[in-house]
This record gives structure tokens, C-alpha cells and sequence, in this order.
């Protein structure tokens, strides 16, 4: 049965059975006359736990609904289903989203449209002070100055504008922002994708320190392995809105037992000339529409071990090893070939 | 070695003549790529990757861009002496372009099949062979579609492995997803069988299990299709998977280049050792990231002597002085940095 995977008392996140639906297709003129049929079915039922002090992955590819994700655990899209509890309490007593905003931050993926044009970069930081916090104008600029230093921006950064700034600075800015009302969780979405590699290693230094300095839980969406393997300390594996696998990183990324998960980690690049891994890889077809989810597993029609079984019967998240879960029917298949794939 | 190589770039440099004075986006760059050779051009936005690209293949806009000294010898021919009607013979035909945005390079308002049915109208009109042997009759371009032509269109599709080409011939961009488009680009670039196809980030914008399948596709064809790719790309590891050499670029110059394998086991220029620092691979837990400090140059403001001389940790005076040149250390590895001279 589904996980209960925390023996804390309070996790400071719990998504129990999520489920976020968009229509499409309706008419916006004359929407009686219409009938809605269609939803995009971005997050179908998941549940995600983070304790205090971790930090959570939730990765897949487009379209597999990890945004979404986000930006309910943050309220910003409503759920059609299931729960968030924000330490122990059920969303519903976050009426005010400035009570959630306190506890929970967000950075979006580019760094650029994130942040207002006209706005000088001290400014930008200490906005979030004004609603969140009862400091007067000279704290919170103070406040803005320190946590701008704590990201590697040193005063001469204080006046300018995000035209005046390079990608990795304004994406420090934007983590300051975040940050800068000190939150307990902060969903960190792609941080990194829309960066060059020499920066996105400063960032992901970065986002290291200052979770130790803040004691900063994360939620990181990333459709890339490796940056998931090098910050978090749990996986989510994500696919066409469903969780088909999670565990320890550690133990998912080195040791892959769901087909998709198997699929994903072969097919992220090592930068190993000697073991091209890249072109051995089996996978066909490409992530599947999630208004009309294939029927059963979703991943099947991709799946190598698919039988008929997988599209009759949708499977469910069990138990395959210590803190490890798992939907596939056929999982006990995929540990021999997960296991001579490594030998 | 030069004499059987496809393309052979001798000592290029280009210009961007902008309002607030000229930033030179190739400088001084000479590399050669053999036929079946994969070679990638790898670095950071900025480095002069993609101007190297749309140079070669005479897309390059001029002004602002301009061409300051230098040679783009295809097959011995230079491709800069060329008269713009001359150079059109080669654009399509024998030098192929793909780019990282499939639905942009796509006519949103016609569907696939004519699109590919233009494509290779335009390799009949020229007298080009075609990519699969059976079809090497010519056809005169007419306006309706032949069973001939639908079969070719077909071929097209079946060559870069679309499920029911039939049906996807009748579909519009839109309609495709972004692997499936990006095949379609690469379907019609190798289907006037060109000796060199330029593939700037053809997989940048593609999911990594897409991106599996069409780096897998692209080098399979390259025997098939008889053909050369150069790829441009900021991805050193997926460059250290397919491609047979390797040029590192920095700042519009190559600062290292060699076979994959010499270039991945002993990185030399501190700027590759840096780049492949920055690659996470592990946990926090075991070794922490080294990034290169500073950020990627503004070419407005970049020094003259070594470019990467304020982000090195290696730094000498003399790389603040004079400029290190490109010199080759063991076989075809070259780096331009005085570490290493």
C-alpha cells in the first residue's frame, strides 16, 4: 500500500493523493452551450512527504506535471483532489496566502522574467519584508543587504537593474528573494536549467551553503538526474503526472528498478567518453498526452517487459526495498535487468 | 590530412560590427572535420559556436556580422569566395543545417509531407543524388503529388524511423511532437544527401529520453547517408558520447581540440578542466563542485592576451601579455595555453 514514509511527527510538507485537473476545450464565449469534457490531468494522485531539514526531488520530463506540483504546493493552481498539509496543519487553515508565503518560497526557472525590470535589485529582495514580515524600512533594506551578500552579491549590485545584471546574478537575486523572509521550505523549480554549466555549478554551491547557513528544506523539480543526485536526499520519479518510483537517491539513481526510471537514467549523458551509455539506449516513443492517458500503466506502450496486464490493471506504489516504493507489475523483472545492466 | 577532409576552416575570424564599436565572435579558429566524422563545437553561450555554424553554411547576416580574414574550405573549395548564387548551390544540397528550435525552422502553415516534397523538389532541380539509392531517377517539380513523390516523401520519413510516415506526411507541425519535428529537420537536411550537415543544439530543447533517441538516429544516418555533422552544442557530455573529436570554444576561439578520447582523459586547458568540474556527478555527500569562477565574457570587454586569463586560477603574467596560440601538444591535441608550452 501507499507509503507513509517519514517517522516524523510533523513533516513540514504532506501531499496526500493530489490530483490537479485543467479544462480544455470549453468555449470561453458561450460555455453552457459547450460541453467540457477534457481535462489535462497534470498531477493525478500523488503524495509527496518532506521532513524538516530535507531535501526532496521530484523529477521527470515535460508534461509529467512537476510544475504543476510546484505551484500547488505553493497554492498557486487549485487541486481538484486530495491534500496539503503545511506542518501537520491541513492548507485550509492558510486562508491568507501570506501565512503560507511565510513558510514556503518559491525560485522559478528563468531568471530573467522573474524578476520586474524596473525594479533596482534591493528593492526586489526586500519586497517580500513589506507584506510578510513588520519590519520598518530600514530592517528590511539591512535584512536585504545581508541576504544579497549571502548569495554572493556584494554591495555594488545594491542599485542595479536586472538588465544590468548576468543570468547567474539574477538568479542569485531571485534566490534572495526567496529567502529573504526565511521560510522553512523553499520549491526550487529547474534552478538551474536556464544557466550555463560553469554557473549553474556556482548556483548549486549556492543553494549547498545556504541551506546550511538557513537550515532550508527543499523541494527541487529538475528534469535533470544529475542535479537531483547532487543535492537531494530523496527522489520522486515522475511520469505523466503519476509517481512511479521514489526512494533515497542514492539507491534510485544507482540502482533504478521502475522501467521509466531505468529509461531516464540511461538516457541523461554522462560526460564519459568511454562509456557511451547514450546509444545503447532502449526507450521509443515520447512522453504521452495526459488528456488521454494511455489506460493501466501509463508507461506502457514505451515499456520493454509491457504485457497485457500493464494496460488493463493500473498498478500501484509498493514496497520494493528499504524506504523504497515502486508502480510496476513486473518489478522483480526489471531487478535482473537493472542488475546485469551494471555488472 | 587536410586534402581528404570535408570541411577544412583555415584561420577564420569574424566580426559583429555593433553601435558601440566591432566585438570579434570567431577569432582566429582553424579546424577540419574528415568525412564520417562527428565533430562537436562545445561551450558556454557566447563562445562564437553558432556564428562558426551559420559562417560555414553562408547564413551568417552581413552587416553587422563581418568577415575580417580566413578561409572556409569545403572539399577544397572556399566557400567565402563565392558569389551569393554560387553559394546557393551548396546551402541545402551539400551543407545541411539544423536548429535547436524545430517548430521555428518548420512552416507552421504547411504540413509535413510538402514541406519534405519542397526539400527534395529542390535536390531533383539540381541534379543531386537522392539519400536512398532506388529513387535516383529525376522527377520534374510539378504542383500536384506524384505516387513517386509520395513514396520519396515516405522514404524521407522512414529514414529518420517516423511510425506511419503516411499518416504523419499529413499532419501539420503543430500536430508533432517536438522529437518528431526535430526528425522531420533532420529527415529533410540529409535527404539532398549532403556531405556535412551543421546540427547547432539539435537536441538542447528536446527531453533527455527524446534526446536519447535522436542523438542515437543522427549517428546511425551518418553512415547510411554518407555524410559528416558538425554539432554545436553546450553540452560536454553529450558531446563525450557521440562525437569523434572535440573543440573547445571560448570567447570566439578554440582554446583545445583533439579526439574525444585524448580530450576527455587528459583535459589540458584549465577552461575544459573547469567545464568538467562543473558537471555534477554524485552527491553532496562525496565531492563538491569546483565552478569556474566569474561568469561567461562580455566580448565588449574582454581581454586581448589569453581571454580566459580573469577566470583562471592558473593564472601567469604572461598570459596577461601576449596571446597563447593554439599549439599541438600529442598527436592532434592542441591547447593554447602556456601551462602547456
Amino acid at each position: 500500500m501507499r507509503a507513509t514514509s517519514t517517522s516524523e511527527e510533523h513533516p513540514l510538507l504532506q501531499i496526500e493523493e493530489l490530483a490537479v485537473y485543467f479544462d480544455v476545450g470549453g468555449s470561453f464565449s458561450v460555455p453552457l452551450l459547450t460541453k467540457r469534457t477534457a481535462h489535462v490531468r497534470a498531477v493525478d494522485g500523488v503524495s509527496i512527504c518532506i521532513s524538516v531539514g530535507e531535501t526532496v526531488a521530484v523529477v521527470g520530463e515535460s508534461g509529467c506535471g512537476k510544475s504543476t506540483l510546484a505551484r500547488a504546493v505553493l497554492g498557486l493552481v487549485e487541486s481538484k483532489r486530495g491534500s496539503i498539509r503545511i506542518q501537520g496543519q491541513d492548507e485550509a487553515a492558510f486562508k491568507r496566502s501570506k501565512d503560507r508565503y511565510k513558510i514556503i518560497q518559491m525560485v522559478f526557472q528563468d531568471p530573467d522574467s522573474s524578476l520586474d525590470p524596473t525594479m533596482k535589485v534591493k528593492d526586489t529582495v526586500s519586497e517580500p519584508l513589506v507584506g510578510l514580515s513588520s519590519m520598518n524600512k530600514n530592517d528590511r533594506e539591512k535584512k536585504a543587504v545581508e541576504v544579497l551578500n549571502a548569495v554572493g552579491l556584494d554591495n555594488k549590485f545594491l542599485d542595479r537593474l536586472p538588465r544590468q545584471l548576468s543570468g547567474g546574478q539574477k538568479q542569485r537575486v531571485n534566490i534572495a528573494r526567496a529567502i529573504v523572509t526565511e521560510p522553512s521550505l523553499v520549491v526550487l523549480d529547474e534552478p538551474t536549467s536556464a544557466l550555463d554549466a560553469s554557473v549553474q555549478a556556482q548556483i548549486l554551491n549556492l543553494l549547498l551553503e545556504l541551506q546550511e547557513k538557513y537550515s532550508l528544506s527543499y523541494l527541487i523539480i529538475t528534469h535533470n538526474i544529475s542535479v537531483a543526485e547532487y543535492l537531494s536526499d530523496r527522489t520522486y520519479v515522475m511520469y505523466a503526472g503519476k509517481i512511479v518510483e521514489y526512494g533515497p537517491t542514492n539507491a534510485v539513481i544507482n540502482d533504478p528498478r521502475h522501467p521509466y526510471t531505468i529509461a531516464l537514467i540511461t538516457s541523461a549523458p554522462i560526460p564519459d567518453p568511454r562509456e557511451r551509455n547514450l546509444l545503447k539506449v532502449e526507450i521509443v516513443g515520447e512522453v504521452p498526452s495526459v488528456i488521454n492517458p494511455p489506460p493501466g500503466c501509463r508507461f506502457h506502450p514505451r515499456c520493454p517487459y509491457a504485457e497485457q496486464k500493464c494496460s488493463d490493471q493500473e498498478p500501484i506504489l509498493e514496497l520494493i526495498g528499504p524506504q523504497r516504493y515502486a508502480a510496476c507489475h513486473f518489478i522483480d523483472r526489471t531487478a535482473r535487468a537493472a542488475g546485469r545492466d551494471s555488472a | 590530412m587536410e586534402g581528404n577532409s570535408v570541411l577544412n576552416v583555415n584561420e577564420l575570424s569574424i566580426a559583429y560590427e555593433l553601435k558601440t564599436g566591432a566585438v570579434r565572435a570567431v577569432d582566429n579558429v582553424s579546424m577540419s572535420i574528415r568525412p564520417h566524422e562527428l565533430v562537436a563545437a562545445v561551450g558556454e553561450s557566447g563562445c562564437g559556436k553558432t556564428t562558426l555554424g551559420l559562417s560555414i553554411i553562408g547564413l551568417l547576416p552581413s552587416p553587422p556580422a563581418r568577415y575580417l580574414s580566413g578561409e572556409v574550405n569545403f572539399h577544397g573549395k572556399n566557400l567565402l569566395s563565392l558569389t551569393r548564387d554560387q553559394m546557393r548551390l551548396y546551402r541545402g544540397t551539400e551543407i545541411a543545417m539544423i536548429f535547436q528550435e524545430p517548430m521555428t525552422s518548420l512552416n507552421p502553415v504547411f504540413k509535413i509531407g510538402n514541406q519534405i516534397e519542397e526539400a527534395i523538389t529542390l535536390r531533383d532541380s539540381r541534379g543531386k543524388r537522392s539519400a536512398t539509392p532506388e529513387q535516383n531517377k529525376k522527377t520534374s517539380p510539378s504542383r500536384s503529388r506524384t505516387s513517386s513523390n509520395r513514396r520519396q516523401i515516405t522514404d524521407v520519413l522512414n529514414l529518420v524511423r517516423i511510425p506511419d510516415p503516411e499518416r504523419v506526411a499529413d499532419r501539420y507541425p503543430f500536430e508533432l511532437s517536438g522529437g518528431m519535428r526535430q526528425r522531420v529537420m533532420i529527415g529533410m537536411a540529409l535527404a539532398q544527401k549532403p556531405s556535412l550537415l551543421i546540427a547547432d543544439e539539435p537536441t538542447t530543447a528536446l527531453d533527455v529520453t527524446t534526446q536519447a533517441q535522436v542523438l542515437k538516429l543522427m549517428k546511425g544516418l551518418m553512415q547510411e547517408v554518407d555524410t559528416s555533422i558538425l554539432l554545436i552544442t553546450h553540452d560536454l557530455a553529450v558531446a563525450s558520447q557521440v562525437a569523434d573529436g572535440i573543440a573547445v570554444m571560448y570567447a570566439g576561439q578554440i582554446v583545445e581540440d583533439g579526439e574525444v578520447l585524448d580530450l576527455f582523459s587528459h583535459p589540458l586547458h584549465p577552461y575544459t578542466q573547469g567545464l568538467l568540474a562543473c558537471i555534477p556527478t554524485g552527491s553532496k555527500e562525496g565531492i563538491r563542485l569546483k565552478p569556474i569562477q566569474g561568469s561567461t565574457p562580455d566580448l565588449r570587454s574582454i581581454p586581448a592576451a589569453c581571454k580566459f586569463a580573469p577566470r583562471c586560477p592558473y593564472v601567469m603574467r604572461r598570459c596577461e601579455a601576449t596571446k597563447p596560440e593554439l599549439t599541438i601538444k600529442e598527436g592532434s591535441h592542441r591547447v593554447a595555453c602556456y601551462l602547456h608550452q
